[in-house]
């Protein structure tokens, strides 16, 4: 792995993605087979958490542990950010303290950047404001990977809230990195500008994106978009582009649904396309936390896999 | 004393000028000028193969603070720049509202620079927005112009009447034409960029409508404005369509803005945050286009200068603007003159003459009698922009690592030298 911390999958080839989701296979096969590893031992993953999250905070956490790491959780409200110190001076103190690595979680988009330029340790970027949520895609190319053996050729529709969704622009990245054509649909005031520049194209109209499309990757719609006019209201938004039984049957039956979660039902997901068999919801956030071990291992540990005893 | 700076190229558009010619200062005045041999008792300055210039004039520059040390480090910044007279706008701490202000600051002027230093009053009380700041005693007080700085005079009556009421004290109005509403939350300019980086964008609606507003504004009331910096080919097009018509309206517009675009800023580089935002390269490409044919009059540094601790943050949270001063000449004469995309005579006008027309002045110039407000320039001397270099409130530049060329390298006030730089020779 030639990259030291995670930002953003920019700068990453589909080597370096592949190298990623190559060695969670690996994991997760050895896992299940019981096996216990201890390439983090010693090791101390560091936590710094600046907006509120479970499922990205706790799948962390236990991957650090199932690698042997020691973890430390700071959230934003229990720490000197109340106090005024920058976050700069936060993250140095928790090198100083002994962090191996930091794994970070903002709201504001180029924080883990700022900080990657300032300690000597990798950065994991665990979400920051609207930008990039790198390991989210990388879980979800891994969970479409496993099941299709490979995302060449693929089509993606991601639809919702792409002007802010860090897991958006992650994703466009990392399916088209792979071989996937990736096809955003939305309501327009959601679409930025530039969309195509990322490697996407753009579909005013809802149901032709989906014809002919083998995946289907939802985001959640924040509350907070109808009240600042991005959207008149939620039941609007579903009405338009919620996706539900009627477009999952457009879609054709191989379809699969992917979700980043927390989901939203009846908003931007019916309860029924949810519960379907083609919703892998669960899927991801399982394997959300192989793809986080094969992470932390690559940037972190050596190569071997010493399993503890 | 009597002074002699011989063999330079003089550069003076005011007065027609374009000639190596020597010229002789003596109590603070260009005594004489032309091929003249220098007489025995002269002190001698041999500045063959340089440019004299007469002293440029900044209409915009943010002191932020008002403090001594604060003052006395934008004009040294200025003199090393080959500037003369600086405006210092009244978004300070606090604002420059009243005249007692005004009248501190024009002393303790005196105290820290020999350069010209120009307050610019508030318009508004506090810069609330709302109530007229007492902008005839502001004047009386020294104010070369008003405004409110960043802070936008969101109700078009108040702009309206502060128009009316300006014009009376003969004062222009300086504007930062920006849509409140469409800028909210806005850190760079609405683009490809923003859109990949996730931060909030800015679109140029925000400032072509708030061009278009303030222009009929101007129109309506019989006042006048000038705007502080325009970032987009559509402003450039209002403006030029207002001029036609007669309308009392100017602009200037930034090096940094004549010489980027969004997509010239690397990642979250927070010196790249400056406002107006950055626009496209084609935006870049017709505000060159209006400052060489004249409808952008005037270049303006907008120096901003922020401590590293307000700038190596949260990009949304870092502070704005560049720090421009010391280097604005260098920079445009190395990209804009060089290259062939401005003639050197039209760079010097909008840095001189340009500024003095917005002010309702006579223009600068080094005729026989005029104030010895000059730059020396080398136009040979290479430098590369090291921040490391620069005072730690001075390294906010978004032109860190570029070669420059056209370095001032010495500045005269009423013929006293405020800056000079090493190298050049000199003969009792």
């Amino acid at each position: 792995m030639k990259e030291r911390s995670l930002v953003s999958l920019d700068s990453w080839s589909r080597e370096d993605i592949e190298e990623v989701l190559n060695h969670a296979r690996e994991l997760k096969r050895r896992l299940a087979q019981g096996e216990r590893f201890s390439f983090l031992a010693g090791k101390n993953v560091t936590l710094a958490f600046y907006e509120p999250s479970t499922r990205t905070r706790v799948s962390f956490e236990e991957a650090a542990q199932l690698g042997g790491a020691r973890t430390h959780t700071v959230l934003a409200a229990t720490s000197s950010v109340a106090k005024g110190e920058s976050l700069v001076d936060t993250v140095r103190t928790l090198v100083a303290a002994g962090a191996d690595a930091l794994v970070l979680r903002h709201p504001a988009a180029g924080a883990p950047a700022l900080v990657a330029r300032h300690v000597p340790v990798p950065v994991i970027n665990a979400g920051d404001g609207a930008h990039a949520h790198p390991t989210q895609a990388l879980l979800d190319a891994f969970t479409l990977w496993e099941r299709l053996g490979s995302l060449d050729g693929l089509t993606v529709t991601i639809i919702g809230d792409i002007r802010f969704s860090r897991v958006a622009r992650s994703n466009i990245t990392a399916f088209t990195r792979l071989g996937a054509r990736v096809r955003v649909a939305g309501p327009p005031t959601l679409l930025p500008p530039g969309l195509e520049a990322l490697g996407a194209e753009v579909r005013e109209n809802l149901e032709e994106a989906l014809r002919g499309t083998d995946v289907v990757y939802l985001l959640r719609i924040q509350k907070e978009r109808s009240s600042a006019a991005y959207l008149p209201s939620l039941a609007e938004y579903s009405r338009f582009w919620g996706f539900n039984e009627e477009r999952l049957a457009l879609a054709g039956p191989k379809v699969l649904v992917l979700h980043p979660g927390p989901a939203n039902i009846g908003v931007e997901v019916s309860a029924g396309v949810a519960r379907s068999p083609q919703a892998l919801f669960t899927t991801q956030v399982t394997n959300g936390v192989v793809v986080r071990l094969a992470l932390l291992h690559l940037l972190l540990g050596g190569n071997d896999y010493a399993s503890r005893s | 004393m009597l002074l002699a700076l011989k063999g330079g190229r003089v550069v003076d558009p005011a007065g027609g000028v374009d000639e190596v010619r020597t010229l002789l200062v003596e109590n603070g005045r260009i005594a004489a000028a032309g091929r003249i041999e220098p007489p025995a008792e002269a002190q001698v300055i041999d500045i063959s193969g340089k440019l004299v210039l007469p002293g440029f004039w900044d209409l915009g520059a943010h002191a932020r603070r008002l403090s001594p040390a604060r003052l006395a480090r934008i004009t040294a910044t200025a003199a090393r720049g080959g500037f003369t007279a600086v405006t210092v706008l009244p978004d300070t701490d606090p604002p420059l509202d009243s005249p007692l202000l005004l009248y501190g600051l024009r002393d303790l002027a005196r105290t820290v620079t020999p350069l010209k230093l120009w307050p610019v009053g508030a318009i508004t009380r506090g810069l609330g927005g709302a109530e007229l700041a007492d902008i005839g005693s502001l004047a009386d007080a020294g104010a070369v112009a008003a405004s409110d700085g960043h802070r936008q005079l969101t109700s078009a009556q108040v702009l309206y009447l502060a128009l009316q009421y300006a014009a009376y004290f003969r004062l222009p109005l300086f504007l930062y034409p920006e849509d409140a509403s469409l800028a909210q939350g806005g850190v760079m300019r609405e683009s490809p960029e923003s859109t990949r980086l996730g931060l909030r964008g800015i679109p140029a609606a925000a400032e072509e409508i708030a061009v278009a507003r303030d222009l009929l504004l101007a129109k309506h009331s019989g006042g006048r404005i000038h705007f502080l910096g325009l970032s987009s080919a559509g402003s450039v097009k209002l403006l030029r369509r207002a001029k036609e018509e007669g309308i009392a309206a100017s602009a200037a517009v930034t090096p940094h803005h004549l010489l980027l675009a969004a997509a010239d800023m690397p990642d979250y580089d927070p010196n790249f945050k400056v406002r107006p935002p950055l626009g496209t390269a084609e935006d870049r490409e017709a505000l060159v286009a209006a400052l060489a044919d004249g409808t952008i009059e005037a270049v303006t540094s907008d120096h901003t200068p922020a401590s590293p601790e307000e700038k190596e943050v949260e990009f949304e949270q870092a502070a704005w603007g560049a720090s421009s001063l010391a280097i604005l000449f260098p920079l445009l004469y190395t990209y804009l003159v060089l290259p062939g995309k401005i003639a050197l005579n039209t760079l010097v006008a909008r840095l001189t003459g340009g500024p003095a027309r917005i002010l309702g002045r006579k223009e600068p110039t080094l005729a026989p009698g005029s104030a010895a407000d000059l730059t020396v320039i080398d136009p040979e001397k290479e430098e590369v922009i090291s921040a490391a270099a620069l005072p730690p409130e001075e390294r906010n530049t978004p032109f860190a690592g570029r070669c420059i060329r056209g370095l001032p390298v010495l500045t005269m006030v009423n013929g006293q030298v405020v800056f000079e730089r090493k190298g050049v020779e000199e003969n009792a």
